[in-house]
């Protein structure tokens, strides 16, 4: 961490004294040493947004470390971080393969590092290397990229599909993994109004767009919305919205809708941001299946969830939690069917 | 006929005018803060509707009320600040043990919309305007509410009145856990850790560092009214008061990131 400091600190010296070239080169030079500094991470500080890691491995953005954590399945204690280079605001994350998306809300890029193992293969024991390939839409490093506040990331496997919502420019857009962008929509409602969109999950399955969004239930100086999940398909076609206000169903009610996740059965798990729990709703009908999770600040509470995770394999639920006992809390076996 | 046309469209143009002027930043700010309304905050999260749905936020953990605060401020829409709460986390480490400065500690959300000196200039950032009782005792969140008419204040001293009104007297909690109590009301330049800190926070808080600190008596600055085991400005005088001054603070030091200085 030390000498990552000492990076940025020299950064700045030579982004006053240097031409652009020789900052451009200098940047280069400081990003592949970030790339190189690895350290062991002591505690989640403020994380966001959560993405499936290397074996038994969740990856987290903390927006106040500026990096990437690693944090372990089982025990759930961070194994180590990853620095942003310069000034960066990882808020986004998903993965594809060894290919990790970080949204970066400073330099507004979606950036995609590769995941290096240290020895090819899957090993807890040594900090993997996340090494820099290129930013979404192939922006130069260290120019302004191309997506304004991309505040989360969804990947279709199958479609070899990355789903990025830039709430900068209120537009889902939608890049080949190897970084083109193909298509881009804006996620309106039924009404045709676009309020505040927060987080992006996909279901490959269906091939669908869900899209959280506050919505605006007070209306005050504009028209008054629900908080909602909007889903769409993969041409931006609105297919269905579920309210928070009850009218899609009595028993759905929910306020500032974050982080979602479809497990391509039906079912919707959604965080509850405010209410510090998660819900399981149903797509066909938008009706509330279950409540998930309690809300407090001690250790395996929640205090403002962000983000989930749903490991398809054990069922486990993996939370980002970002206040209150600030870590990654985990609902084992959650997300089996009953 | 003729003169309803006329006060309809004078009316229109003067409503045209209040919307779509190019106001300045601090006045666009201020257009902004308007627009939140009391459900922002007190929508119950557990009702899913508006009507009935509200839920009053007095009484709570003032832990709870960060999460209201930043369940907006997260940084998910550029149009509204990000702020990340200035504490360290409990599974943190640090030479001075866990720590945390609230929202509420700062912040008087309620007090803004009332607040100005009556030369132009407001109070920025909605930085707390009124003492927060026992703000840091029991973790319990109380606002005062603005009571301007009050003739005399509650209890009929005089600098009750006089603190509603100016609003240059803004402060944190007395040691007595009394906002009216004058021995705090009278003491607003002592360096006591416990007194009421008369701040400084109307000038360009972009570019005047004393708005955050200050090198000097009364070191009334946002950082340094608080600080009193940090390395730097502290309160009382003591530690380094001239760390990176006339640098304002917040060109290192941010919200977004708690205030910390990680990777800076």
């Amino acid at each position: 961490m030390i000498l990552h400091r000492d990076a940025i600190q020299a950064t700045r010296e030579t982004r006053r004294h240097l031409s652009w070239q020789e900052t451009f080169l200098a940047a280069t030079v400081l990003c592949l040493l970030a790339s190189a500094q690895q350290v062991s991470g002591q505690y989640v500080h403020n994380p966001r947004r959560i993405a499936e890691g290397p074996d038994g491995q969740v990856l987290v953005t903390d927006r106040t470390a500026k990096a990437v954590v690693g944090v372990d399945k089982k025990t759930l204690e961070p194994v180590w971080s990853f620095p942003l280079p310069g000034e960066g605001a990882p808020f986004g994350i998903a993965t594809w393969r060894n290919l990790v998306f970080v949204g970066d809300t400073q330099t507004q890029n979606v950036r995609v590092y590769r995941l290096v193992m240290p020895d090819g293969r899957g090993n807890n024991a040594a900090p993997p290397t996340l090494e820099f390939l290129y930013n979404l839409g192939h922006t130069n490093p260290g120019q302004p990229g191309e997506i304004v506040n991309p505040t989360d990331i969804a990947v279709d496997a199958k479609q070899r599909r990355v789903f990025v919502l830039d709430t900068g420019e209120k537009k889902v857009k939608i890049y080949d993994v190897e970084g083109n962008l193909r298509h881009l929509f804006t996620p309106v409602d039924e009404a045709g109004y676009i309020m505040r969109p927060v987080a992006i999950a996909v279901d490959e399955a269906r091939q669908e767009v869900l899209v959280s969004d506050y919505g605006n239930p007070a209306g005050s100086f504009t028209i008054s919305t629900p908080p909602r999940i909007l889903i769409y398909n993969y041409d931006g076609q609105l297919l269905f919205q579920i309210n928070g206000n009850r009218t899609t169903q009595p028993s759905t009610k929910f306020v500032r809708p974050q982080g979602l996740v479809a497990d391509g059965i039906g079912r919707i798990f959604l965080t509850a941001a405010l209410r510090g729990q998660i819900l399981v709703l149903d797509r066909a009908s938008g009706m509330l299946m279950g409540e998930l999770g309690s809300p407090g600040n001690e250790p395996e509470q929640l205090a403002l969830p962000l983000d989930l995770l749903l490991d398809e394999k054990s069922g486990d639920l993996f939370v980002t939690n970002n206040r209150g006992a600030r870590r990654v809390e985990v609902l084992r076996r959650a997300g089996r069917l009953r | 006929m003729k003169k309803t046309l006329s006060i309809a469209l004078t009316s229109l143009s003067l409503a045209s005018l209040v919307l779509f002027w190019p106001w300045p930043a601090q006045s666009q700010q201020r257009r902004w803060n308007t627009m939140m309304t009391c459900m922002a905050c007190h929508v119950d999260p557990a009702s899913g509707s508006i009507h009935g749905g509200f839920r009053g936020l007095k009484g709570l953990p003032k832990s709870d009320i960060d999460i209201v605060c930043l369940s907006c401020h997260d940084g998910s829409d550029p149009l509204i600040p990000e702020a990340a709460v200035h504490d360290l986390p409990p599974t943190g480490t640090s030479e001075f043990g866990t720590w945390t400065i609230h929202c509420l500690d700062c912040h008087s959300n309620h007090y803004d919309m009332l607040a100005g000196d009556g030369t132009g200039n407001y109070n920025l950032k909605m930085l707390g305007q009124l003492v927060l009782e026992a703000s840091s005792t029991d973790d319990v969140a109380r606002i005062r509410k603005p009571i301007i008419s009050d003739p005399l204040g509650n209890n009929g001293e005089t600098n009750n009145r006089r603190r509603y009104e100016d609003d240059s007297l803004a402060g944190w909690e007395c040691s007595s856990g009394i906002y009216d109590d004058s021995a705090c009301a009278d003491d607003l330049t002592s360096t006591d850790d416990d007194d009421v800190r008369k701040l400084v926070f109307y000038t360009n808080i972009d570019t005047d560092a004393t708005n955050w600190a200050q090198a000097t008596a009364p070191y009334n600055g946002a950082c340094n009214s608080c600080h009193t085991r940090a390395g730097n400005h502290r309160r009382d005088g003591t530690g380094t008061q001239n760390h990176k001054l006339p640098t304002v603070c917040t060109q290192c030091h941010t919200h977004p990131v708690g205030w910390t200085d990680r990777g800076q």
